[in-house]
């Protein structure tokens, strides 16, 4: 039997607008958490980017246990690509399903911003 | 617990932001309070002196409209941390020191830091956690701060209490 994955996902906002789908920035960013939390912590954790809600929000998916050290990264994190930009974790959940329903909460009607 | 935070920007946007990053109220410095080098009376909000000079602080300790001290550049010596405390004050830490410097400055503002939040902790020092935050950019949530402040060596608890200090202070 297959052992399940038990994941983390989290609501990210950046402080301005970033094609998070775009491969070359996802590498950048990732190059950067790998960097802030070395190697061993980041094949823990394993971050993923799940999907992107709007220009600036996105869900990371993170292995459970290691989301902690994610956030702590992210709060490093203040360039990509030599373009200044801050990420804030605004939300952690088990499942996407309730990070869409906060994000729907949190930016109503400037939800596709 | 409700969280707050202290800023060195103003912008329009920055308290439905406060929000959203997990904090009942963002506070401006300039407007809501003001972070000074040196104490000045007759101002119309409270004062935080931010300094390394432990005359200057121990002279703006004592005014009553004055409810704490941020250092500038180096870690907090015992000597200021228990002026603080016979005065009655909160030790200010800024996380901008350690998220926002280049790479070489942060290993050492990190030792700072974590010696200040060590000696603040043995001098029963009450300490609260601000971003000082001077962009967009330079922001961060209640989450990250609470990680951030457990990285400096706060317990879980002791951070949202950090977290939470500035409010009941202004």
């Amino acid at each position: 039997m297959i052992a399940r994955r038990k994941m983390r996902y989290l609501m990210v906002e950046a402080s301005r607008s970033l094609a998070i789908n775009d491969p070359r920035n996802t590498d950048m960013l990732k190059g950067q958490l790998l960097s802030f939390m070395g190697e061993l912590p980041y094949f823990k954790a394993n971050p993923q980017v799940a999907s992107q809600l709007s220009g600036r929000v996105f869900i990371m998916s993170v292995n459970r246990g290691s989301e902690r050290g994610v956030v702590l990264a992210l709060a490093f994190i203040k360039n990509i690509g030599g373009t200044k930009v801050g990420f804030y974790t605004i939300r952690t959940s088990g499942t996407i399903r309730s990070l869409n329903d906060a994000f729907g909460e949190l930016y109503g009607a400037c939800a596709n911003r | 617990m409700r969280f707050f935070d202290l800023v060195c920007f103003q912008d329009e946007s920055v308290a439905d932001t406060g929000v959203r990053l997990g904090f009942r109220k963002v506070f401006v410095s300039g407007r809501d309070v003001g972070v000074v080098e040196e104490y000045k009376s007759g101002q119309k909000y409270r004062q935080i002196i931010r300094s390394d000079d432990i005359g200057r602080i121990s002279k703006a300790l004592r005014q009553g409209d004055v409810i704490g001290m941020m250092p500038q550049s180096s870690s907090v010596s015992r000597k200021t941390l228990d002026t603080i405390m016979s005065n009655e004050k909160a030790l200010f830490l800024p996380l901008r020191w350690v998220t926002c410097s280049d790479r070489t400055a942060r290993i050492q503002n990190l030792a700072k830091a974590r010696t200040s939040v060590r000696n603040a902790l043995v001098a029963r020092v009450p300490i609260s956690i601000v971003s000082m935050a001077e962009s967009g950019d330079e922001l961060i949530s209640s989450l990250q701060m609470i990680e951030v402040a457990g990285f400096l060596g706060l317990e879980r608890e002791r951070a949202k209490s950090a977290l939470s200090l500035l409010g009941g202070l202004l």
